[in-house]
């Protein structure tokens, strides 16, 4: 959706008057239509009064949830990234070991559900942590909620870029890796000066993507007893009985985030001088 | 580029012929012509409503007594998991036609539907593990309570004692499992269902006195007086007939403390 | 001192789980279906040559993609009433709301999958005379469908993943059925790596179909999560 505001930008829209007409034409009228239904057709007045107003007056409830979201994202975020470089590396690696555990991690963790391993963290590792260390010393290791949802979005979003990562180092020429050798870089020199920089650079988009999708998959944290956005959302309803709007903020505001996200890393690409790649 | 406008045309016209929606029948005709009713409960609070460890299907107090109203009425009780977060949007969009789901009749939940006669009266006080110690609800400051999200479980607490941190989760059962997991210190809710963890999870107690009275009520669609009416007639003919004090027994092991509102025919 | 080894709950409420899972199956199914066919339409929407298609057809999909898929499954549920004059049954809900959620996604697979196949069989299709629905149905996509085949089968991973997703609305699918156990017995640990692990089992399969298809030149990667 960025790179048609971008293409907007660049004057490259409809040149045509008659295809702009058509365009005009057939979306204005459906879009009327749609505002016609909800506000005057026939089921518009299932007992149902619009109020908008709710959303501004419970804007506070919007906002922390936008900060435990934000929160969640940024650690996961930092913790993923790392995983999955590491990942990525161990994919591509010779060492027989370790791209068995990497294969081993990026399988079980993309096979099962953000759910099961969210609440795996909180109630099963809980369990664990309970029975085996036993109270010594009367001290409680508890798991907070906010720790095993970061772990889990972690992991399971450290296995996605992980395979996005090798597919960025597999598309490095071999020549690359045989000239740093012959210019005497050691290996792990080579990793960081001369491989890893063109591979990350080179899977922006994609992993634009997965950053994106940390947002949206930390929506079931609210599982979990975590206020995030969503269950602020959903308190408001409780409070205020107005659904529509309610999720409608909500929505907008993941929204927002994502937007927001993709253009940060848009302004990123070109302060660093590369040249930009819109996200898939 | 012709055809691609009959097709929107088509459309067009079919939003508009698809009959209106809007309720002007009451929920007891389209019952009736149904043949079954919809009704919202609990799946997570024995023994008002639960699913059956064999069966994997509902029972409580609740369902034995939405299956009475629905035979009263001569149809069939469908049931559809209700949360305490949910059961108002469930009746206010019109997933479901009745709602027994722990409801307390509440003044401010009137804006958004409407009660039934109430046909139980309970309260609410905290539950926590022996080992903790807690005997008053005092002691609660600076502690992390669980709660269900949407009950006013936790919004009562907070009256009482405003310095306890409330952890709120989807069901009942995941808020025992965190107390029981030690994760958190006690747990708020409704003594109908505090009263069977306690009974069987020796390693729990109740702490200190009720703290709020409960009426629950039955939820309906607002403005729909026939409905209404008929599912307060029919849980009146219940109660004439003992068949309520059956259930009551069955559930709770004694007769009902209260007697529900009645007005002669 | 209490174990957390407690696997006995599992044999004793496989009756149960083994109910919650067809129910999963049955709600993949029907999903699968559903959805495909919408990343069908809009795929081609979204690949058309006319922009007052694709332009909009981008902007549905992408706002769909933003949104999270929880919220998607609410709003489905709680909205349909008043949106469509209907009440969906949660199961049904679940349904729709995955229809529509990973349908976007499948958009994408398919607009990649349709670019795949060079525009000279197109036009070579309206040469013969077909018109545009013939073109595609019987030229375009089986070309393209080799070359989607493991993207495809990456997105019928993650649809089916998202079904656990139902569990907030009241479905007793299998995640949900291992919440109420989970809630009745205490047995955390067992009870989910029982779920993980049969979620892995039925994924990772999946997956490896997929694997064996992408080892073919030409074939489009869509490794992406949700």
């Amino acid at each position: 959706m960025f790179d048609a505001v971008l293409a907007l930008r660049r004057g490259q829209w409809f040149e045509a008057p008659r295809e702009r007409r058509a365009f005009l034409l057939v979306w204005g009228s459906v879009a009327a239509l749609v505002v016609w239904y909800f506000y005057f057709g026939p089921r518009a007045h299932y007992d149902y009064n619009w109020r908008w107003s709710v959303v501004w007056q419970y804007r506070r409830f919007l906002l922390w949830g936008m900060g435990t979201t934000l929160y969640i994202f940024a650690w996961s975020l930092v913790v993923s990234l790392v995983l999955g470089v590491f990942c990525g590396i161990g994919r591509t690696t010779n060492v027989r070991w370790v791209r068995a555990l990497s294969v081993g991690y990026v399988e079980t963790f993309r096979n099962i559900p953000l759910l099961v391993q969210m609440w795996w963290a909180y109630f099963g590792l809980q369990q664990v942590v309970n029975t085996t260390l036993n109270d010594p010393f009367g001290l409680r290791l508890l798991i907070p909620s906010t720790f095993a949802c970061i772990l889990a979005l972690s992991l399971y979003t450290g296995a996605y870029m992980g395979e996005v990562v090798r597919s960025g180092i597999r598309s490095i020429p071999r020549g690359q890796w045989e000239a740093a050798t012959s210019t005497g870089l050691s290996r792990v020199q080579t990793w960081r000066h001369v491989v890893l920089p063109q591979a990350l650079v080179i899977v922006i988009p994609p992993l634009t993507s997965e950053i994106l999708n940390i947002i949206k998959n930390s929506a079931v944290a609210m599982t979990i007893a975590i206020t995030d956005l969503m269950f602020y959302s959903q308190k408001i309803e409780e409070e205020t009985f107005a659904g529509f709007e309610a999720y409608t903020a909500g929505t907008l505001l993941f929204l927002l985030l994502t937007l927001v996200t993709v253009g940060v890393i848009y302004l990123l690409q070109r302060l660093f001088g590369l040249k930009v790649r819109s996200a898939t | 580029m012709r055809r691609l406008a009959l097709v929107l045309a088509a459309l067009v016209v079919a939003l508009f012929a698809v009959p209106d929606a809007r309720a002007v029948d009451s929920v007891l005709d389209k019952v009736k012509q149904r043949g079954e009713m919809i009704v919202g409960v609990k799946f997570d609070s024995p023994p008002m409503g639960s699913i059956n460890k064999d069966t994997g299907q509902p029972e409580g107090f609740e369902v034995d007594l939405a299956n009475e109203i629905a035979k009263d009425l001569g149809v069939k009780a469908k049931f559809v998991q209700a949360l305490s977060k949910t059961r108002i949007p469930l009746i206010v969009n019109g997933n479901v036609d009745l709602i027994i789901a722990t409801m307390t009749h509440k003044r401010e939940r009137e804006q958004a539907i409407d009660f039934s006669m109430h046909y139980m009266i309970t309260g609410q006080r905290p539950v926590t593990r022996k080992e903790t110690g807690i005997t008053h609800v005092s002691q609660l400051a600076g502690k992390q309570v669980a709660a269900v999200q949407g009950g006013n479980a936790g919004p009562n607490l907070l009256k009482v004692q405003p310095k306890a941190i409330l952890v709120q989760f989807q069901e009942q059962t995941e808020a025992l499992l965190a107390l029981k997991q030690k994760k958190v210190d006690a747990l708020v809710s409704d003594d109908v269902v505090n009263q069977w963890w306690v009974r069987n999870n020796p390693d729990l107690m109740l702490v200190g006195k009720l703290y709020t009275i409960e009426p629950y009520g039955m939820g309906v669609r607002q403005n729909d007086s026939k409905w209404r009416n008929a599912i307060n007639q029919t849980l009146m003919e219940i109660w004439d007939s003992g068949r309520y004090h059956e259930i009551h027994f069955k559930w709770f092991g004694q007769k009902p403390e209260f007697e529900i509102p009645w007005y002669p025919k | 001192m209490e174990s957390f080894w407690n696997w006995r709950v599992i044999p004793e409420n496989l009756g149960f789980f083994a109910g919650a899972f067809r129910l999963t199956l049955t709600i993949f199914l029907l999903a699968w279906v559903g959805c495909w066919a919408f990343a069908i339409v809009f795929g081609a929407m979204r690949h058309s040559s006319r922009p007052w298609l694709s332009y909009p057809a981008a902007a549905i999909v992408e706002v769909i993609r933003g949104t999270p898929g929880l919220m998607f499954v609410v709003w489905v549920y709680f909205l349909s009433q008043p949106l469509i004059g209907y009440a969906l049954s949660p199961f049904w809900a679940a349904v729709w709301a995955l229809v529509i959620h990973q349908g976007a996604y499948g958009a994408e697979v398919v607009r990649a999958g349709l670019s795949s196949v060079p525009r000279g069989q197109m036009a070579a299709g309206y040469s013969t005379g077909l018109g545009y629905i013939a073109v595609m149905a019987w030229i375009v996509l089986p070309q393209a469908l080799r070359n989607m085949a493991p993207a495809i089968v990456n997105r019928s991973v993650a649809l089916f993943k998202n079904t656990s997703l139902a569990f907030v609305i009241g479905v007793i699918e299998f995640f949900r059925a291992g919440t109420i156990v989970n809630g009745r017995e205490n047995a955390s640990f067992s009870v989910f790596t029982f779920l993980a692990a049969v979620y892995f089992v039925c994924c990772f399969s999946l997956s490896r179909l997929g694997h064996r298809l992408g080892q073919r030149p030409g074939v489009i990667e869509d490794t992406t999560a949700v």
